[in-house]
């Protein structure tokens, strides 16, 4: 958390994800076109998400097993930027789809109220939903041991709710999403070998940059809690 | 209590986004060029921009702790 070596790490692999996700020859596909680029930009919000809430997880699990507060500030904290990253990847995601899948000049393409069908989209806003639900229980509970430890087991809850909104339901159901086969971030077969290179090291550098800003949240929680956690 | 409101509130509305694409005119081509690099441009503003406004958020938390401590 205090280290400064990868925060430099972030930078080198987000500044290489920026030239080079810009700058290699990307397979022209139909529809897609350019826009595969942005494997390396909305699905790197996604990953970036993840990890948040793994770490999320790990600190919500950490409080249960220890009671020390700290960790239920660390807990709170990954679950927030996490959220935060999961709302870019909506948003960026509704750019995206907005110019591939549905398109007003193009009759062929599906109509809005097709995308808006999409099992992905509601499979995210369901997940997400439920981590927002995390933030406003721990806002309703005024005893401060009593809402760490309802907050965390609920937090254990939302991140087991994570599988089956964003992983199961959505590749069971037909979608114009891709990877209905299986991971699309992680599946060898549809993403060609170059990007690939830089898609890896995108997705290390969002993440790594969701962990930076999680932890200075997370400090300033802690110097502001100070009295609090020496008791 | 009422911030997490308000928070949701704004949530809910970024989930409308997808329906923000309807309302463009169709004679609209600039993200239609060059093979829609402009989408992945957008796309990049978006998440710089997001990033910019949260860590304005964060730094004006630091800002009313540094106050309440210099007191």
């Amino acid at each position: 958390m205090y280290k400064t070596w990868w925060k430099f790490l972030c930078i080198i692999l987000l500044v290489y994800a920026l030239v080079a996700g810009l700058l290699i020859k990307v397979p022209n596909l139909p529809i897609l076109g350019e826009t595969s680029r942005n494997l390396f930009y909305h699905v790197g919000m996604w990953s970036a998400m993840m990890v948040l809430f793994i770490c999320s997880l790990v600190h919500s699990i950490r409080y249960l097993r220890t009671m020390n507060l700290k960790y239920d500030i660390a807990a709170k904290n990954y679950a927030t930027v996490g959220i935060f990253f999961g709302l870019l990847g909506y948003a960026t995601g509704a750019i995206w789809a907005s110019y591939t899948w549905a398109d007003p000049n193009n009759p062929a393409f599906q109509s809005f109220s097709a995308v808006a069908r999409e099992p992905k989209l509601i499979g995210t806003a369901v997940a997400l939903l439920i981590y927002f639900a995390y933030l406003i229980l721990r806002d309703s509970i005024n005893d401060l041991d009593k809402r760490a430890r309802v907050s965390a087991v609920y937090n254990i809850f939302a991140f087991a709710m994570l599988f089956p909104t964003i992983f199961i339901v959505p590749r069971l159901l037909p979608s114009l999403h891709p990877g209905q086969e299986g991971n699309p971030a992680l599946n060898f077969k549809d993403v060609s070998p170059q990007m690939r290179m830089v898609e890896y090291p995108a997705f290390i550098g969002w993440a790594l940059l969701g962990v930076w800003i999680a932890t200075l949240k997370i400090r300033i929680n802690l110097l502001k809690e100070k009295s609090l956690l020496k008791k | 209590m009422k911030k997490s409101i308000a928070r949701f509130c704004t949530f809910i509305l970024m989930l409308a986004l997808p329906g923000l694409a309807l309302a463009q005119p169709a004679s609209e081509n600039l993200m239609r060029s060059n093979g829609r690099i402009y989408v992945v441009i957008a796309v990049l503003l978006v998440i710089l921009l997001g990033i910019f406004f949260y860590m304005f958020r964060v730094e004006k938390k630091l800002k009313r702790l540094e106050r309440e401590s210099g007191e």
